[in-house]
């Protein structure tokens, strides 16, 4: 049994490792990217942009979106801002009346149909701009994270501009545990953007070439991840899908457990269906990185999270165990503590351990400080203590559910 | 179109990820041949203590009651005790220096029981002594070692003596039968009487009876040993 727990644990960290290295030396400039951003030479060169807001039951958050939108710093002529009421019950189309009459607002209502993808593909039908993107009906975006998006489309070869994504005033614990995940993931991002192995272009506020749609059709239901699986569509078309960093959104994270649960068994069971459907893709030389290495590595990864749940479990449950126990059994009395060299653990999985927290700080330095331009230090970084244990548990939902074909709902 | 993978850096990160693992594995390796050889050290100084505290034994039987044997042993006997908890948590309880080093630590304990057994009756000195006996894989023995820890800290001039019943070592055994200790563990001896199952904090106070009392007064006793069962 210490044989096989062992070697979980040691496979498990050099796998983790492996990766975080690779990660490392790519964003250390192992490859050269010869990505200069030539940008549009005037105002007049920028394209025209349309940003689809789909909102169901979105009265509260809905005035504040549409209002960040056009607060853009990106010519007014043209910027249009789609609103798709999507068979709201509660008062969001009387809430977005007063735009009526706003010549940079179209107000659009239709049949809930119970998925987002049919509500973007029934706004892509009435644009007409260069570049279409969305926004959820709860996100904001900052005033320039339009206009820094679309230099990129300066480029003839991006098909799709993915932003740098903050969870705006987090207030619960699971939202400023996705705060410091967002951080972690804007360096992610920018790693697999040097990789060019984007492989989801997020809802808010991801933008497209009309003609992405054009060419390869609409969104697709997807298994209720449509941003996962057009993101591939891309890659297969040879799109290019690129990172700004410099385009930030604020989007409010699930406040509670059961709602994150939630989100992430749909994000999670719609990444294995996803790549279930595309397999024929993986370890294909036309994807490069991302069929070789990423996409493997995140299954891999999958995978891992759910043999190591037991082990995370363990590290949690028994210092509390022991703690209950002891005061069950001597009342509130706790010895004083001291220090001994001695009592530093040893163990080679502790070592390797630390080197992966390196790696984690590291990846929060880029994602924080450099890219976010956001303090380095705050007590959200407990959380990280604890996502582990609830990213496993997400992980084996979905994957039971990816095993016995459970559909995860969009709502 | 075909993308362009870079082989060679799939290459180097798994050199550099092998090289991190040889290095870990091998630091871990000096530090705890370093960890050892200060065990070893602490064996030594337990084979001079144990020599010294014979030595110390024969000559109070010719001497008068002036000399405090308790500051020989008791510093090194309480080191040792928790670095051995830690040794055992992190090489576990079947790795052979650990175990030869709780031998050690055992017998050092005996002597030091005959030993304040010895100064009690020649001095007149009634010192609170309890005996421990437990073993690793008894989920009661952890919380009376939580109960011992707990007294200890509460009366330091207790001195609790922790035996692993199954340590194989015939001292322990000998120390068992004549304490007629049974089967079960975790049990306790308090002055010449054996209790055999978890006794907790108050059961363990009224055992002790008047003998707590006497521990607020100012006597020629001292704390010892951690268990290593706690």
């Amino acid at each position: 049994m210490d044989f096989i727990q062992n070697a979980l644990i040691y496979t498990s960290l050099f796998l983790a490792i492996y990766f975080q290295v690779f990660l490392f030396l790519t964003y250390i400039g192992w490859r050269e990217h010869k990505d200069d951003l030539p940008g549009f030479a005037s105002e007049d060169a920028l394209p025209s942009v349309s940003i689809m807001v789909p909102c169901y039951n979105e009265e509260s958050t809905v005035v504040g979106t549409i209002e960040s939108l056009l607060a853009s710093h990106y010519p007014k002529s043209k910027l249009k801002i789609v609103v798709i009421d999507d068979g709201s019950k509660d008062g969001t189309w009387v809430n977005v009346q007063p735009f009526a009459h706003n010549s940079q607002v179209v107000l659009l209502q239709k049949k809930n149909e119970g998925s987002k993808f049919a509500a973007l593909n029934f706004g892509l039908r009435h644009v007409t701009t260069d570049i279409v993107g969305c926004l959820d009906a709860d996100s904001s975006v900052d005033s320039f994270a339009i206009r820094n998006s679309v230099q990129w489309f300066s480029r003839d070869d991006v098909g799709g501009v993915v932003p740098s994504m903050v969870i705006d005033n987090p207030k619960s614990i699971m939202q400023h545990m996705q705060k410091v995940e967002y951080e972690i993931a804007t360096y992610l991002k920018q790693v697999l953007h040097q990789l060019e192995s984007l492989y989801v272009a997020p809802g808010p506020l991801t933008l497209f070439r009309k003609k992405v749609f054009d060419t390869l059709g609409e969104y697709k239901e997807a298994h209720h991840t449509e941003d996962l699986e057009i993101a591939l569509r891309m890659q297969i078309a040879g799109m290019r899908l690129v990172h700004s960093k410099e385009s930030l959104v604020y989007t409010k994270g699930p406040r509670t457990w059961p709602a994150l649960l939630k989100q992430r068994i749909r994000w999670t069971y719609g990444f294995i269906k996803n790549v279930q459907d595309y397999r024929a893709y993986l370890f294909s030389a036309q994807l490069g990185d991302l069929s070789f290495f990423i996409l493997p590595f995140a299954i891999i990864s999958l995978i891992v999270a759910v043999l190591m749940l037991p082990f995370t479990v363990w590290q949690i449950v028994v210092p509390i165990v022991t703690t209950v126990q002891r005061i069950l059994t001597v009342g509130f009395h706790f010895s004083q503590p001291s220090f001994d060299i001695f009592s530093i653990p040893n163990q080679g999985y502790a070592w390797l351990g630390y080197f992966g927290l390196l790696f984690l700080v590291f990846s929060l330095v880029i994602g924080r400080r450099i890219i976010l331009k956001q303090k380095l230090l705050s007590f959200d970084l407990l959380t990280t203590l604890i996502y582990p244990f609830f990213a496993s548990w997400w992980t084996l939902r979905s994957l039971w559910n990816a095993i016995w074909s459970k559909k995860s709902s969009w709502r | 179109m075909k993308k362009n993978i870079e082989w060679f850096k799939y290459v180097a990160t798994l050199l550099i990820t092998a090289g991190l693992f040889f290095t870990v594995f091998y630091v871990t390796k000096v530090v705890n041949e370093r960890r050892f050889s200060e065990i070893k050290s602490i064996q030594d100084k337990i084979s001079i203590d144990l020599l010294s505290s014979e030595t110390q034994f024969a000559l109070l039987n010719s001497t008068d009651c002036s000399i405090n044997a308790s500051s020989i042993l008791a510093p090194e006997i309480e080191k040792l005790g928790d670095r051995l908890s830690v040794m055992e948590v992190q090489l576990g309880t079947k790795n052979d220096d650990v175990i030869s080093l709780k031998k050690y630590y055992s017998l050092l304990q005996i002597k030091d029981y005959m030993l304040t057994k010895a100064l009690a009756a020649r001095c007149k000195v009634k010192p609170v002594t309890i005996l421990y006996f437990y073993t690793n894989d008894c989920s009661e023995c952890t919380k009376q070692g939580y109960v011992l820890t707990t007294l200890r800290e509460k009366y330091p001039q207790i001195r609790i003596y922790a035996f692993d019943s199954n340590l194989d070592l015939s001292a322990i055994k000998t120390l068992e039968t004549i304490n007629v200790i049974s089967g079960e563990r975790p049990s306790i001896v308090i002055d010449g009487i054996t209790y055999a199952g978890f006794k907790s904090v108050e059961d363990i106070e009224k055992a002790l009876g008047k003998q707590l009392k006497r521990l607020q007064e100012p006597v020629n006793i001292r704390s010892t040993s951690s268990t290593t069962s706690s």
